[in-house]
């Protein structure tokens, strides 16, 4: 029996730290990478209800070296709006774990800063991790 | 379509011999021929579901941690009791496969391979996970890698297949038509 080819063939998962509350001061963790495998964002959820509009970024930090990159455009967090993204309108961007990361501990991340900086916008990502 | 498989067949697992066929299992460092006398399924299903976390008496999987092999006790066996499964974690852990704790299986020189939530992805009926057990006291073990760089607190596996009741043949006399099928790990010749 040939059975058709998985086109995206990983797993999805929600990311490793759940749902996050961010912090005043930014850069905070919402997905760790073991080191066998890239991955990439599939599904973006956020809450707002600071009473205005926040835009969040999403990047890497691997663990500070180097500081933050930003890998996403800003993402408008609307106040007192279900805030979603859905894999169609999220762009294909592989994190993976950095070449130089061996004295950070081999691991990649995703995290996410807001603009302006503030604290208790929730967001959860879904994510599919490629690899092994 | 035969009504038996291989046992590594790329299909959905099916048995390997029929009620009154030979079967010859490699088990204690020989060949012991059998005659079946009866197989049954073993559905994929909750009482198949092992918990190895808080099976080993731990309460969670380091990052980049391991639990180191143990018995897995919904597996154990009575005499001439022979099972044929497949497995696949639920979790985002890797089972290692060990005969009787101490031989691995799924092994090269260099390497032992793990069973993890990415196998299925090339490989949809899990034939590569495909293993057997022989009668009492032979019983495989189960270590469990954590590949993540976070701590993990729960790591489930499953098990299917089926279940055969043997005859051992008299003097191991082995008989002229008969399958092969490992139920433990071998070396290479030296």
């Amino acid at each position: 029996m040939v059975l058709p080819l998985v086109n995206t063939p990983g797993i999805r998962k929600a990311n490793n730290q759940g749902l996050v509350a961010t912090l005043i001061g930014g850069n905070d963790l919402l997905h760790t990478i073991p080191v066998n495998r890239t991955v990439r964002i599939t599904k973006i959820q956020a809450w707002n209800d600071t009473g205005g509009p926040v835009d969040i970024q999403l990047g890497t930090n691997d663990n500070g070296v180097p500081a933050f990159v930003q890998l996403f455009p800003d993402l408008r967090v609307l106040n007192n709006i279900d805030n979603q993204w859905l894999e169609t309108e999220i762009p294909w961007v592989i994190f993976a774990v950095d070449t130089r990361a061996g004295a950070a501990g081999l691991t990649g991340d995703i995290r996410v800063n807001t603009n302006p900086l503030t604290a208790n916008i929730d967001i959860l990502l879904e994510v599919e991790e490629y690899g092994a | 379509m035969s009504e038996v498989a291989n046992i590594y067949d790329n299909g959905p697992i099916s048995p390997i011999a029929k009620i009154r066929e030979n079967m010859s299992v490699w088990s204690g460092g020989r060949w012991i021929h059998h005659v079946v006398d009866f197989i049954e399924p073993l559905p994929r299903s909750s009482p198949m579901v092992v918990e190895m976390v808080t099976a080993t008496g731990n309460t969670n999987i380091a990052a980049n941690g391991l639990i180191a092999r143990a018995l897995v006790g919904i597996l154990l066996l009575a005499e001439n009791e022979f099972i044929h499964l497949r497995w696949e974690p639920l979790d985002d852990v890797e089972g290692v496969l060990w005969e009787q704790s101490s031989q691995g299986r799924f092994v090269t020189r260099s390497v032992q391979a793990r069973v993890s939530r990415f196998t299925h992805v090339r490989d949809p009926y899990l034939a590569t996970t495909t293993f057997c057990v022989l009668g009492m006291n032979r019983d495989m073990n189960l270590g469990v890698q954590n590949p993540l760089p976070v701590i993990q607190v729960i790591a489930r596996f499953v098990f299917w297949g089926y279940r055969y009741l043997l005859v051992p043949i008299e003097n191991n006399a082995a008989p002229p038509r008969t399958v092969w099928v490992p139920a433990e790990g071998k070396q290479v010749r030296s």
